[in-house]
Parts: structure tokens; C-alpha cells; sequence
């Protein structure tokens, strides 16, 4: 195993593309860590509780799971979509009818969808009782409230892009409630939906929304957020010393 | 303004290397520090990557299972002609709709979904602690008065407002409230009780709002029908 | 290496790895599924049979695709062919019905696709979706036993001709040797002509005979020369509504004749055109039957079986229902659903639209020849009967008079039929004709009263009799509650027979023609002649019957009804 390992890590291509050896000893993990772009979010370092499942139930890496779930799938189906009527609604019978594995595609990253709005409203209810949200980190909290809303609106403007009956009805009770915003409402509306019903102008507005201005937002944001959690130390972890209130067993 | 404007000269060759180079400041620290612990560590890679990875394969695992079992929900085209009934938001609004039932758009739509969403973004804001033992301990009567009190506006405010009985959401206020209360009247330093006394005003009002937020998302999801009418998930289906 | 070390601070990071190792190997077995799954379809399945049977019978295998009729401008996208190959570019194999070329037919399914006639889910790969029996279907399947209304989905508009005028025309094809030339239904047509069996889907220009005499006088010799002569206008009329009348026989051409002897556009709108007590049936053809309510119709739960139950008996299949049960037979039922399942207009580009929809939809022309008995037949014949001789239904409490009997005739002016036809009766059954939306045009209006004086003269002699001097209307009093009431109301507000309050009619109606119907009462109907009197009751004096006039005359006006549409 660890000859064919060698042989795998040890010839100059690989090495061209991983700079440190096998990451068998302490220096070659801490390289494997900071030398990497994907996990230099993470110290080379963690204190041992801030790694139990109990602590975070790792809600906000599955967050960002969720989230790299409905790229690959979202962009997937950008390539059997338009936003147009009724072509919008024609797509997704050919997603159904004619693309392969189309209903998987559209199926996977529905069901991600939901599921991504369920995980961020449960990892920020976890970090606020865990009390994560307090100064120093009262930003990063207002962030997070921020990328939750950003999550909601991802979700609802996908939800009319089908253009069937439960998109459209769905879709309209949303508008409307932002159309009952006092002196702005209206404005606010028309500007969402791009004229004074849903129709094509909404569709593609939604669309574009959709695809391109909320997911730069989330990703920006989430950046942002990730990095100041790593600036502040990693996770928030209650301090050890709780003598005060017979905490301590923390 | 006669003074000549000060000329910039690139810095080239060996000039170049003179320039003073800052290596360190040292000045206060804002952000805390990553003081070294006396807590045990672990390395990164393996033990935290790992952990993670595990976690995203068992979600991908879950969702992929579901995308293969369950097909997405897919009705006739858009006609914005035939009305549905019920008229139903995705699942993560119908708390909203749910108190869109009871309030008047403005209200339920509007000002109160955006007074909890700035609510939320400022709390860590007031210098409010986790923990907070000292509440009860002093002027208790007169605390217990005034908590009910609060709470006793809040609810004839709920109630007074509601175009329909606000049980849905005076139930999870006033269980709050009870929660809240029950160490004010039965003085307990340990288990459930003496956890409950430490909690902090953050903690009772994020409760308040999510008991709130669930129950009547749970309501709108399940028990209603055509009509906004209350209804039993088995008997007219769910969203 | 350094195992030791990792030992150490191993953490249980073997068995995590294991689940690591095992969750992997899963995932990607599990991700599999998907594209596996998509390999295993029905239409995989059908092409693979069929290349099976093409081995045996010689003929070419096919690539395994899906196949599909793509026209854009008709918003088709139809993938019919992928099971039904034969119907698209493979060979029919015998013996196999799937795998049948389709009926020779007027058009080329390639040109047209499958769903503009058929109807159906044309995206669909799958039978259930493609078929019908699926949730929230866009558009049914037209039953297989009435595919030939699927031709309504364009032709609109095809004309119901005047029955009488095309019989006439028929003769006189064939008295003037027209077959000599013209193919028409599969005879004649040796000179070689155009054939003439489909002239009424592709349309008889209006100056035919101008045209084959132009050709008659420029032509030297042969059959132009001799074989041709002048019309007169009205044989040439004649001819032509015949060859209008000719669509080969088509069984969606003949239903909606026989429809249009029914008078079904009384009370419903057809394409804006008939009457409001009914439902609108411009689309009923679309009707999907999830959306009909089966409580009363035994049998299969299909649009088909709903409409013959609800034209064998329309109140017990929809409770309330003013409809009354016609008495039609098993073929006029099958061909009224066959009618109901054409009326499915497709939103098609003008340019596919056959002649008479263009003419139909931009120069507001008729679906229907607007002579008299045409007209009764499609507005009239529902209430007053297909001969007009009045009708009483069970399901409901009054009788319809009967407008084409030589009695009612005799009394009535055309002024009278005129102004009933184009007034109505306001709160009755009878619609205001000339006023409505859908109605009846002027010209119609007078067709129709031509026709109706067709089937009995005025007998103005007779009613100028009846020209008394003005009675008493206290007098009539005490008469109307004795003589009149228990048919026509206290108050003349009609119960069984008609309701003499009624402004309308008031209004139409004269004191002569009052006068003359009281005394001599209407044969064939339950109104006795009063002047003659019975064996159970005494004859009126002139005086009396012009006290009655009287007051009727002065009768208030009737109440208005409770619902629109109100009790006939």
C-alpha cells in the first residue's frame, strides 16, 4: 500500500502539483492544510473539542455543501434552460422526457435546495445558543443573518423558474407581501417583477437573480464569513474556565 | 499654493532595495488573539478533513437518495387565470402566510418578519451576557410583576391585533414565558430549574421566535387547506 | 514510515477512514443509479422489438433514438414517433398494430405532427404521460373512437350548409352533367376536372360560373365549348351551396350538421355565437375529466361516457341543470360527443388556418348558411321543437310554444314575429336575439321569418274580425281568474303557458292579435278556442274577450325572476 503510495506521490508530476510528501508526519499535514486553497480556511491546528460531531454538527460545512451541490446541479440545468414562456415550462418536460438523467438533476438540486434553507436556519439557531453571536463575533452573526435571508431569496426566486401553477401562486403570495411594504411596496414589487404582474419580465429578472447577482452575493458573503471565523480562532468554543457558575464540565 | 508639488521618483536598481522595509508593528490587538491553550490539539489534516468529508458524502448520500426516490413537484403550466386553492408560498414562508392569516399584510408581511430580521442582526449588539444569575435574586416580587406584565402586553397586543384567535401564537409565548418564569417563583440553583434562572434576554426572545417561527410554519405546512381553512395533513395532503 | 507516531494520535481515525471508504464507495455506486436508470426506458424497449420484427421481415433496423416532429411555428415538439416508428421514417411492419404506418389521411403527419390532431403530451417519451392518466395534463388525448374530432382543432369552422338550397343543388349538379367533368364522392369526373369531394374544406369560389363562362367563351372547341352554357344565378347559388356541403363524407362535417338540427346554440355559446342559459362550449372539447364531477354517471370515468350520460339524462348528471333531456337516440348521441370532442380550437398561427376559420375569425362570417330553416335549426330547435310545433319538457314546468304551427302563425304579423325574435322575453328562456351578444344579425332575423311564414299565411281577414272596441278591465277581471289563471297566473306571470305580463310580449303584441288568440285559441296546443266555447265551458261574447284584452293589458308587471336565467 504505501509503495504503491510512493510510487503514486513520489514522481515528479505529482509533486509538481503537491509540494510537500505523504502527509505522514506533523509537517507534511500542516503543509498538506495551508499549502492547499480549499483548506487553508482551516488552521493546521484545532483544539480537540471544537471537532466533535456533538459540537457543530458540521451545519455550516454542510451548508456550504448544499451550496456546492446546487452549482454543479444549477449550472447543469442552466444548459436545458430559458427563462422565456412557455419555454421555461417546455424545458422542464424535456428535462423529464429527453435529457438524460435530467429528472435526477432537477430532483437533486430541488430536494438541496430545501434542504440547504433547513441546515443554515439550524446552524445559526445552534451558533446562537451556543452563544457564538456575542462580541467578538457580533459581525460575522449580523453576516450570517444576512447569508440566511440571501439562502431564502436564492430559494424563492428559484422557485418560479419551473413556471407551473404551484411556482407561479407560490411565487405570487411572495410578491405580494413585499407589495404591502408601506410607501415602498409597490415600487419594491414592480421592480422585482419587472411590471405590475408575474410574467416573462419577472421570469427572467428571477432567472438572473437566480443564477448570477444572489449566488455572487452568498459567495462573497460566505467568504467573508469564513474568514473571519478563522480570524477569530476557529469555531467559538465556550472558554474552559467556568468556575464562576460550576460550568466547568465544558 | 506656490509650494512646488512634490515630485515622485519610481525607486529603480539598487535604490530600490534602500527603501526602509517595515518589518513589524506592533500595536494593540482589536481581534483575540489565538493565545496558545493548554487544551489538547489535534492536527488539522487528518482528523477535522476527514471528519468533514465524512459528513458531506453522508448528505450528498441523502439528497442523491431522495433526488432517485422522490421526483420534484411539477403541475400544469402558469395560468394566472386559474387560481390555486390553497395559494400556497414554498414551505419556509407559510409561517409567514400562516401570520399573514392573522395580521393584515403590513403587518404580518412587513413589520414584523423585518422587525425579527433586525432584531436578530443587533442583538449582539446589547451587552448582554450568556449567562445571567443574578436576576431573580434581588426585588424578585416586583420583577415577577413586572415580567408579567411584559408579557401580559405582548399578548393582549397579539390578541388585540389578530383578525382571527392568535392561539398559535400566544401558545409558544406564553410557554416562553412560563419557562422564563419558573425560576423566579421556585428558587433553584441546580439542574433544570438553576439553567433556566442563568438563561439571558437573548436567549427567551430567540426562543420566542423560534418556538413562534416553527409552530406556525408546522401549521401553515400541515393544517391548511383550500381557503386557508384548518384541515388534517391526511386528509387534504401537505403543500 | 512514522505509523507509530500516527497511532498516537489515531482518534479512532482508522475506523473513520473505514466509514470514509465505505460512504465513497456507496456514493458513487448509489450516483450511478441515475444514468444507469436512464439506459432502462419504455421507448428503449418498443424500438428494440422492433428491430427485432424488422430482422424477420427484411426490412431496416433502426438507430435507438428518440424521434421526434419538430415544428416550430406551430409550437410542436412531438416525439409520437419514437414508439410509433412506422409513422415517422421506419418501415411499417405487418402484424404489429404499434408498428402500423398511419391511415392514409389528408394531411402529412410530417408536416403537421401528431398532437395538433390527436391532442396528447407530444414531449412525452413515456405512455402514461404521452397517453393521458397523468397528473396536471396540459392537454387530452382525443378518444380514439371520435378521432375525427380532432380536426376541430383547426377547421373551426366548417359550414353547415342550407339543407334545402344543397338538396337542390345536388339535382341540378347533376341535371346540368357537371359529374361529366367533376369528380364528386367517387363518381363521374372522367373529362378531368378538379374532383369536388372535399370542396367544402377547401372552399367553391364565389364566381365559379363567371369564371368556366369566361373559359366557355374564349374556348374554340371541345368540351369547354360545347359542354357549357349559362346559369341562371339562383341554379348556380344552388350548386354551390352544394359543393360547400361536400366533405367527403367526414364524420366530424356530419356530426356537426346533425348538431346544428338540434339547436344546441340557443342556450350555448359556440365561438360567440348562440345563446347564454347554457355553459360556453367554445372549448369543451378540452374538457380534461379530472375536472368533471362523476357523482352521478356510472361507468368509466372518462369525458366521453360523462357527456353521452349527460345527454341521455342532463339532470342526473349535473343536479340543477336547466337542460332538458332531448330524447336522442344512441347515434345522435355519439354524434354530439363526437361534436363536443371537435370543439378544441388550437391557438395555430393564421397561416395554418383553413380558409373558412380565416373567414370565419376576419370577416365575421357564419359557421352556418343563414337561410330560415338553417337558422330555426341552430337557434330555435332546441325549445321549439326541430319542426317548430312547440315542445314541453318533463324537467321543466312550461311548455314552448309552437311558432311554426298555421294557428299562431295566422294571428301573428311579421312585426310581431319581428319583434319577439329580436326582444326576447325578459325574464324568460327566450333571449333578446337582436340585442344580445351572439345573437341573431337583422337579415338573419327576417330569414327567419320568412321561413317561419313559409309554414302558415297571416290570416289577417280572420283577426280583423277580432278588432273590438276597448273592453273593461275590471270586467276582464273576475274573468281572467276563471277562465285564464290556472295556465297563465293570476297575474299572467305564466305557468305552463306563456306569460302574458310579460312587457316584451305586451309590447309586440297587438289588441287584434290578443282578441283573435282568445277567441280562437291555438290548435294542437292546450289553448281552447273561447269564442267557440266546449262541452265544459260557455263561449265568450266579443264584449268579454275585449274585457280580457283589457286587462291583460293592465296587468302589472311581472316580478322579476330569482336567479339569471330565471324559471322559462
Amino acid at each position: 500500500m504505501s509503495a504503491l503510495g510512493r510510487l503514486l506521490t513520489g514522481n515528479r508530476v505529482w509533486r509538481s502539483i503537491v509540494r510537500h510528501g505523504f502527509p505522514d508526519s506533523n509537517r507534511n499535514r500542516a503543509l498538506a492544510v495551508f499549502s492547499n486553497l480549499f483548506l487553508h480556511v482551516h488552521p493546521v491546528k484545532v483544539r480537540l473539542r471544537a471537532i466533535a460531531f456533538s459540537r457543530t454538527f458540521f451545519l455550516g460545512g454542510l451548508a456550504a455543501a448544499c451550496f456546492l451541490i446546487l452549482t454543479i446541479t444549477g449550472v447543469l440545468l442552466m444548459l436545458y434552460y430559458r427563462p422565456s414562456v412557455p419555454e421555461a415550462y417546455d424545458d422542464m418536460k424535456d428535462l423529464e422526457f429527453v435529457v438524460s438523467s435530467g429528472v435526477f438533476l432537477r430532483n437533486l438540486h430541488r430536494w438541496s435546495a430545501h434542504a440547504m434553507v433547513a441546515i443554515v436556519f439550524l446552524h445559526m439557531v445552534r451558533v446562537f445558543f451556543a452563544g457564538a453571536y456575542r462580541p467578538p463575533r457580533e459581525f460575522n452573526w449580523v453576516i450570517g443573518v444576512v447569508l440566511f435571508v440571501t439562502t431564502i431569496l436564492l430559494s424563492y426566486t428559484g422557485y418560479l423558474l419551473p413556471w407551473d401553477q404551484l411556482a407561479y401562486w407560490g411565487v405570487t403570495v411572495g410578491a405580494n407581501m413585499a407589495g404591502a411594504t408601506p410607501w415602498i411596496g409597490e415600487d419594491t414589487r414592480f421592480l422585482l417583477l419587472g411590471g405590475t404582474e408575474i410574467g416573462e419580465p419577472a421570469l427572467l429578472r428571477f432567472y438572473v437573480l437566480h443564477c448570477v447577482i444572489l449566488p455572487a452575493v452568498l459567495v462573497v458573503l460566505v467568504a467573508i464569513h469564513i474568514w473571519r471565523v478563522r480570524k477569530d480562532g476557529g469555531i467559538y468554543l465556550p472558554p474552559l474556565d467556568l468556575s464562576r457558575d460550576g460550568g466547568g464540565k465544558r | 499654493m506656490s509650494d512646488p508639488s512634490p515630485t515622485f521618483r519610481p525607486e529603480e536598481g539598487v535604490q530600490a532595495r534602500e527603501v526602509p522595509v517595515r518589518l513589524l508593528v506592533v500595536q494593540g490587538e482589536q481581534r483575540p488573539a489565538v493565545d496558545a491553550t493548554d487544551e489538547p490539539v489535534v492536527m488539522t489534516f487528518p482528523h477535522l478533513v476527514v471528519r468533514e468529508l465524512i459528513a458531506f458524502l453522508a448528505l450528498s448520500l441523502l439528497l442523491v437518495v431522495c433526488a432517485l426516490l422522490f421526483d420534484a413537484p411539477l403541475e400544469s403550466m402558469a395560468d394566472p387565470s386559474k387560481a390555486m386553492n390553497p395559494m400556497k408560498a414554498p414551505w419556509y414562508f407559510l409561517g409567514l402566510q400562516e401570520l399573514l392569516h392573522y395580521y393584515p399584510p403590513i403587518v404580518a408581511g412587513v413589520i414584523l418578519p423585518g422587525a425579527v430580521v433586525v432584531a436578530l442582526a443587533i442583538v449582539p449588539y446589547f451587552d448582554i451576557n450568556l449567562e445571567r444569575p443574578e436576576f431573580w435574586e434581588r426585588r424578585r416580587a416586583s420583577k415577577l410583576a413586572l415580567t408579567v406584565a411584559v408579557f401580559g402586553l405582548i399578548s393582549s397586543l397579539l390578541a388585540y391585533a389578530g383578525q382571527h384567535p392568535v392561539w398559535p401564537l400566544l401558545g409558544p409565548l406564553w410557554f416562553v414565558g412560563a419557562a422564563m418564569l419558573l425560576p423566579g417563583v421556585w428558587s433553584r440553583r441546580r439542574g433544570l430549574v438553576g439553567w433556566l434562572a442563568r438563561r439571558s434576554l437573548p436567549f427567551w426572545i430567540f426562543a420566542w421566535f423560534l418556538l413562534t417561527a416553527v409552530t406556525l410554519t408546522v401549521i401553515g405546512v400541515f393544517f391548511r387547506g383550500p381557503g386557508w381553512s384548518f384541515t388534517l395533513p391526511w386528509r387534504d395532503g401537505i403543500w | 514510515m512514522r505509523d507509530i507516531q500516527v497511532r498516537q494520535t489515531d482518534l479512532g481515525m482508522t475506523r473513520l477512514l473505514r466509514i470514509f471508504a465505505a460512504l465513497a464507495v456507496v456514493f458513487v455506486a448509489v450516483l450511478a443509479i441515475a444514468p444507469v436508470r436512464s439506459r432502462f426506458t419504455e421507448w428503449r424497449d418498443v424500438q428494440e422489438r422492433y428491430n427485432e420484427l424488422a430482422e424477420g421481415a427484411g426490412a431496416a433496423p433502426l438507430d435507438l433514438a428518440i424521434q421526434q416532429i419538430w415544428k416550430p411555428a406551430l409550437g410542436i415538439t412531438d416525439r409520437c414517433t419514437t414508439c410509433h416508428v412506422a409513422m415517422g421514417t421506419a418501415t411499417p411492419l405487418a402484424g404489429e398494430k404499434l408498428f402500423a404506418a398511419h391511415p392514409d389521411v389528408h394531411h402529412d403527419p410530417a408536416d403537421l405532427g401528431c398532437t395538433v390532431c390527436h391532442g396528447g403530451q407530444g414531449r412525452a417519451t413515456k405512455r402514461a404521460a404521452a397517453h393521458g392518466d397523468v397528473e396536471f395534463w396540459d392537454d387530452p388525448l382525443v378518444p380514439r373512437r371520435y378521432a375525427a374530432a380532432g380536426c376541430g382543432g383547426c377547421h373551426t369552422h366548417l359550414r353547415v350548409p342550407a339543407q334545402g338550397l344543397a338538396a337542390r343543388g345536388a339535382a341540378l349538379f347533376a341535371r346540368y352533367d357537371c359529374p361529366t367533368c367533376h369528380a364528386v364522392d367517387g363518381h363521374g369526373g372522367r373529362g378531368g376536372g378538379p374532383e369536388l369531394t372535399l370542396a367544402g374544406f377547401t372552399g367553391v369560389p364565389e364566381d365559379w360560373h363567371e369564371r368556366h363562362l369566361r373559359r366557355h367563351r374564349l374556348a374554340e372547341a371541345g368540351p369547354w365549348r360545347d359542354g357549357y352554357g349559362e346559369l341562371p344565378a339562383e341554379d348556380a347559388a344552388a350548386i354551390t351551396e352544394y359543393l360547400r356541403s361536400r366533405f367527403g363524407g367526414a364524420p366530424l362535417a356530419e356530426a356537426k350538421i346533425a348538431a346544428h338540427r338540434l339547436g344546441c346554440r340557443g342556450c350555448h355559446k359556440i365561438d360567440g355565437a348562440g345563446g347564454d342559459a347554457g355553459p360556453d362550449l367554445t372549448s369543451i372539447g378540452r374538457r380534461l375529466a379530472a375536472q368533471l364531477d362523476f357523482t352521478g354517471v356510472g361507468g368509466e370515468r372518462t369525458t366521453a361516457n360523462w357527456l353521452a350520460q349527460h345527454f341521455r339524462d342532463p339532470v342526473r348528471v349535473v343536479p340543477g341543470s336547466q337542460m332538458p333531456d332531448l330524447g336522442l337516440d344512441d347515434a345522435q348521441i355519439e354524434q354530439l360527443d363526437l361534436y363536443m370532442f371537435s370543439l378544441r380550437a388550437l391557438d395555430v398561427p393564421a397561416k395554418f388556418w383553413p380558409p373558412d376559420r380565416v373567414r370565419a375569425a376576419r370577416l365575421g362570417e357564419r359557421d352556418f348558411a343563414t337561410d330560415g330553416e338553417t337558422l330555426f335549426g341552430v337557434f330555435c330547435a332546441g325549445c321549439h321543437g326541430a319542426d317548430g310545433r312547440g315542445r314541453q319538457f318533463g324537467s321543466l314546468p312550461v311548455a314552448f310554444p309552437g311558432v311554426a304551427r298555421p294557428g299562431f302563425l295566422a294571428a301573428a304579423s311579421d312585426a310581431f314575429l319581428v319583434k319577439t325574435i329580436e326582444q326576447g322575453r325578459p325574464g324568460r328562456l327566450m333571449p333578446a336575439w337582436g340585442a344580445m351578444d351572439g345573437g341573431l344579425r337583422p337579415a338573419e332575423i327576417d330569414a327567419l321569418v320568412t321561413w317561419l311564414r313559409g309554414r302558415g299565411a297571416e290570416d289577417r281577414e280572420a283577426r280583423a274580425k277580432w278588432s273590438l272596441p276597448p273592453g273593461d278591465g275590471e270586467a276582464g277581471k273576475a274573468l281572467f281568474a276563471e277562465r285564464c289563471a290556472s295556465c297563465h297566473g293570476a297575474q299572467g306571470e305564466g305557468l305552463h303557458a306563456p306569460q302574458l305580463a310579460n312587457v316584451a310580449f305586451r309590447e309586440a303584441a297587438t289588441d287584434e292579435f290578443l282578441a283573435a288568440t282568445i277567441a280562437l285559441g291555438r290548435a294542437g296546443t292546450q289553448m281552447p278556442s273561447f269564442a267557440a266555447g266546449s262541452v265544459s265551458f260557455a263561449a265568450l261574447d266579443p264584449a268579454a274577450i275585449a274585457d280580457l284584452v283589457a286587462f291583460v293589458r293592465a296587468l302589472p308587471p311581472p316580478p322579476p325572476p330569482p336567479s339569471p336565467g330565471g324559471t322559462p
